[in-house]
């Protein structure tokens, strides 16, 4: 599991891969939550290669979005269609506080817009 | 006993102002930590004298594990380094899936025997000591936890039975039950996020407010109105950004009406007399995430000799220990299989699980409840 990012101009890509379960879910969820504070526009976070998503997970991106929306700022994610991750998203609801593209290029478009 | 570990009376101690605190890395020790089967979370120091391994006495360490031998390997230091080695067992010890006759094992590195796995840690004592503070507290919310579930309903218009396994580092299911009067039964399940013993309280005050039969101002027959009251009492900013998952289901019993609500939870399932699935479901955010937000609910009607399971999701996200596949589909399916003689359902599925997926423990709490609704 690996939590990576990197910026351009106004925004930052950040990329989680692996398996976001409870072992060191922790640590992840904790540098997510603080690389979303960087006073970026646009974060967009990028689950396309993540094979499974904890609820841990979930709070942290819950808590990424509305840290970035009270700054001002958009969060978006990028996930498989019809991955188990998806499958996390939409169930737990996260997709209706933070939109859900199934392709980067369209999740950076959206993010900036 | 290694003497140079006794006090030296005449040992002088320099003291060297703002070094690092005395203590905090001699102190190391390597232990063995049972990670997978029998007893997880069991700790073993290995200091000079070697150890044993096996199903039975007089080995030191014995694990109840069908597949071990009795006397199946040994684990011992050479040069302060831990090495386990195999004793000609029947099924062999394994390290990263290869079968090993001598091996010394790194910190951090696992053995297999059988289907028990062991870890080696190397850490100091005092950290073992805090690490075992945590693990009674755990044992301690994981027993209180224990003392609030309901007892199994064996008499009546219905009839229920369940299973709760926490997971080692306790994963925040609860679930409760009761009538509210003669004709309608509450039945309800909560996940929240996170893990230990702040996930396990933040659960109890949720079901204290479940619990209770009557709540001001709130109709807790109607599912979408509990799920909003709830939604409007636990927000995440000023609960340590705890969030969870909930299905509340009211059955009528006269009129058979289930009415329900699953907020940022999947479905429930009801199973009807020829093995028919209906899934309950109704799509809303986790409690806590967005205040205001207005739950929604559903409803269905259970046909005779209906079934109804309600689950957290610790029983289909389970990785295979043993290559194979297992989701929610193949936990259905496992569901709709018929039930066994003198087997109570929630225990038949949770054995079938084990079994399917080669673990004895999970990862999560592996959480189900059976109600048949007659």
């Amino acid at each position: 599991m690996s939590i990576s990012h990197e910026d351009s101009g106004d925004l930052r890509r950040i990329v989680i891969s692996g398996r976001l379960d409870v072992e060191g879910t922790d640590s992840v969820a904790t540098q997510l939550v603080e690389l979303a504070q960087a006073p970026k526009k646009a974060i967009v976070v990028d689950l396309s290669s993540l094979k499974f998503l904890a609820s841990i997970g979930i709070r942290a991106l819950i808590e990424s979005a509305k840290a970035v929306k009270a700054r001002g700022g958009k969060m978006v994610l990028v996930a498989k269609a019809g991955s188990t991750v998806m499958m996390s998203i939409k169930a737990t609801g996260t997709d209706q506080l933070v939109p859900v593209f199934g392709s980067s290029s369209d999740a950076e478009k959206a993010a900036v817009a | 006993m290694d003497p140079s570990k006794h006090d030296d009376p005449t040992r002088t101690v320099i003291a060297r102002p703002g070094a690092p605190e005395a203590g905090a890395d001699d102190d190391r020790a390597h232990y063995l930590v049972v990670v997978e089967g029998d007893g997880p979370g069991r700790r073993f120091e290995v200091g000079a004298d070697i150890l044993v391994i096996g199903r039975t006495k007089p080995a030191h360490i014995i694990v109840a594990d069908a597949l071990a031998s009795r006397n199946h390997c040994k684990v011992g230091l050479i040069m302060n380094e831990l090495f386990v080695m195999d004793l000609n067992s029947s099924n062999g010890t394994y390290v990263a899936g290869k079968k090993i006759n001598k091996y010394i094992l790194t910190a951090g590195e696992r053995f297999t025997i059988g289907s028990t796995v062991f870890e080696h840690e190397w850490r100091s004592r005092r950290e073992v000591e805090a690490a075992l503070k945590i693990d009674n507290d755990l044992e301690r919310a994981k027993t209180y936890v224990r003392s609030l579930l309901p007892h199994p309903i064996d008499a009546g218009p219905l009839r229920t039975d369940w299973v709760l396994q926490p997971s080692a580092k306790l994963g925040g299911d609860l679930f409760g039950y009761h009538f509210i009067d003669d004709r309608t039964f509450a039945i309800y399940l909560l996940d929240v996020t996170g893990h230990g013993t702040g996930a396990a309280m933040h659960a109890v005050s949720v079901m204290n407010v479940l619990r209770q039969r009557t709540v001001p101002g709130v109709d807790m027959k109607d599912p979408s109105r509990a799920a909003t009251h709830l939604n409007e009492m636990f927000p995440m900013e000023s609960h340590g950004g705890m969030l969870l998952s909930l299905w509340y289901g009211v059955y009528d019993i006269p009129s058979r009406r289930l009415a329900f609500t699953s907020a940022g939870h999947h479905a429930s399932y009801l199973v009807d007399a020829q093995d028919h699935i209906i899934a309950l479901e109704v799509s809303n955010v986790l409690i806590g995430m967005i205040p205001g937000y207005a739950y929604r609910a559903g409803s269905a009607e259970a046909p005779p000799g209906s079934t109804l399971y309600v689950f957290s999701d610790g029983v289909f996200e389970i990785e295979p220990a043993n290559g194979g596949e297992w989701d929610l589909e193949r936990f259905l399916a496992l569901v709709a299989e018929k039930p066994e003689q003198d087997k109570k359902e929630s225990q038949r599925i949770l054995d079938a699980v084990k079994g399917r997926t080669g673990r004895q423990a999970f990862e999560d709490d592996f959480t189900l409840v059976v109600t048949a609704l007659g």
